[in-house]
């Protein structure tokens, strides 16, 4: 976003925007059920649910693509992933013996909700930029499957 | 200059940018910018040019990549067309304002060795005054409410040592050293470039932000010399609410920035830029 130009610098400022919803899949496959998925999701119409719900926003998008591009590898069990009323994206995992669940609103702002019920723990926490809490939950998803 | 920062009497800096993050506007197309721009700022910044969207941009901790995107993604609604990033720029093209749904960003630049830095609380005030003007006629049009998410802050240096190559970025960076193992590639040294983060800290020692610093080698247009552009960015939260809490990141951001440019910077620098504080022994 610089406007001193030096040689090196011009052609970053100026590529061309790619023309539609895109996850690269060549170098990562597994990401791909995600770009179908979101795809989908950003086709939904108001009223969607027949319950006056709204489509999904795109910082909720933004938020979902973030969470897998900072958390994910091969390894991470895929979530559900489905649209709110409110114009939002929840991630779900239910795993037997226990579940996550991520409200995304954007970025940084999401609600937890995660319960083991081997040990009775029980997290239901709001989340802004300071995400550990998420990838604590996602390394025990990791861990119990 | 505030007491504890450290004050260079001819700073190299070419290019300071403040700039907020915020819920997009998704109702400010490109017919509604004109308007804007008509209606504030035709007259301070008489010159339009149009540009591609910059894609949203957080700091987020506790992630096991931290900012380092290990894909690229980008999500266009096929249903409307892509946005625009609206520049306005002054007559001498010194100040620009960047709008486009989700940001606002104004940049100061140096046109000519002549041209001094108007230091960073005029242009904080600029930024300010027109953030305001801008929130206000949103509010006004019932585009929605200014809701800001990330506040950045960047400064521009670019740093000539007088070479005909790209010199050693050893004599400009204190965190960079030629130091080798064997004598490999010793003699064999063309040109560097590195990106170091530094995680930003309140008074709690939580993580609000990251201070980026780039250094990268470059050419200037108007006579082909090589330079390296040194551009330090803090990137991070609001400090609160509204207007108000962006100026709050955007001061702790600069003292980031003027601390950090000084402390990763050589001695042999400093007194070429004129340095008058005395500096941490």
């Amino acid at each position: 976003m610089s406007f001193t130009l030096c040689e090196s610098e011009v052609a970053a400022d100026f590529e061309p925007l790619p023309e539609k919803t895109m996850i690269p899949s060549q170098s990562v496959d597994w990401l791909q059920p995600l770009n179908e998925k979101l795809n989908s999701l950003l086709s939904l119409k108001e009223n969607w649910d027949s319950y006056g719900g709204l489509p999904p926003r795109k910082q909720a998008v933004h938020g979902v693509t973030a969470i897998f591009d900072g958390f994910f590898d091969e390894e991470t069990p895929f979530p559900e992933i489905v649209p709110t009323s409110k114009g939002n994206i929840q991630l779900e995992w239910h795993l037997p013996h226990c579940e996550l669940e991520v409200e995304v609103i954007s970025t940084v702002q999401m609600h937890l909700y995660f319960e083991d019920e081997e040990n009775g723990e029980l997290i239901d926490t709001v989340l802004e930029a300071d995400q550990t809490v998420l990838s604590n939950c996602i390394d025990r998803l990791k861990n119990s499957t | 200059m505030e007491r504890d920062l450290p004050d260079f009497g001819d700073p190299p800096v070419v290019e300071v940018i403040l700039g907020v993050q915020f819920d997009a506007f998704e109702d400010l197309n490109s017919i509604k910018m004109g308007v804007l721009w008509n209606k504030l700022f035709q007259q301070r910044f008489p010159i339009v040019e149009e540009h591609g969207e910059l894609a949203p941009q957080y700091e987020r901790f506790g992630v096991p990549r931290g900012s380092q995107s290990s894909f690229d993604y980008s999500i266009m609604l096929q249903k409307k067309p892509p946005s625009p990033r609206a520049w306005f720029l002054k007559d001498d093209k010194s100040e620009l304002l960047q709008i486009q749904r989700d940001r606002f960003i104004h940049n100061w630049r140096k046109l000519d060795s002549d041209s001094e830095y108007p230091r960073y609380e005029n242009v904080r005030e600029t930024f300010s005054s027109e953030l305001e003007n801008f929130r206000e006629y949103c509010q006004s049009e019932k585009l929605g409410e200014l809701n800001p998410n990330q506040c950045e802050i960047s400064y521009l240096n670019h740093i000539s040592l007088g070479d005909k190559t790209h010199s050693d970025l050893s004599r400009i960076l204190t965190v960079f050293q030629q130091d080798y193992s064997d004598q490999f590639l010793r003699d064999s040294f063309e040109e560097s470039q590195l990106h170091i983060r530094y995680l930003i800290k309140n008074e709690e020692s939580n993580p609000v932000g990251r201070l980026h610093i780039k250094a990268t080698p470059v050419v200037k247009l108007e006579d082909k010399t090589p330079i390296y552009s040194l551009e330090l960015t803090a990137r991070g939260q609001p400090d609160g609410n509204g207007i108000e809490g962006v100026l709050k990141f955007l001061n702790r951001g600069r003292e980031w920035i003027v601390k950090g440019f000084a402390a990763i910077t050589t001695k042999e620098m400093h007194k070429i830029w004129k340095r008058k504080d005395s500096g941490e022994e």
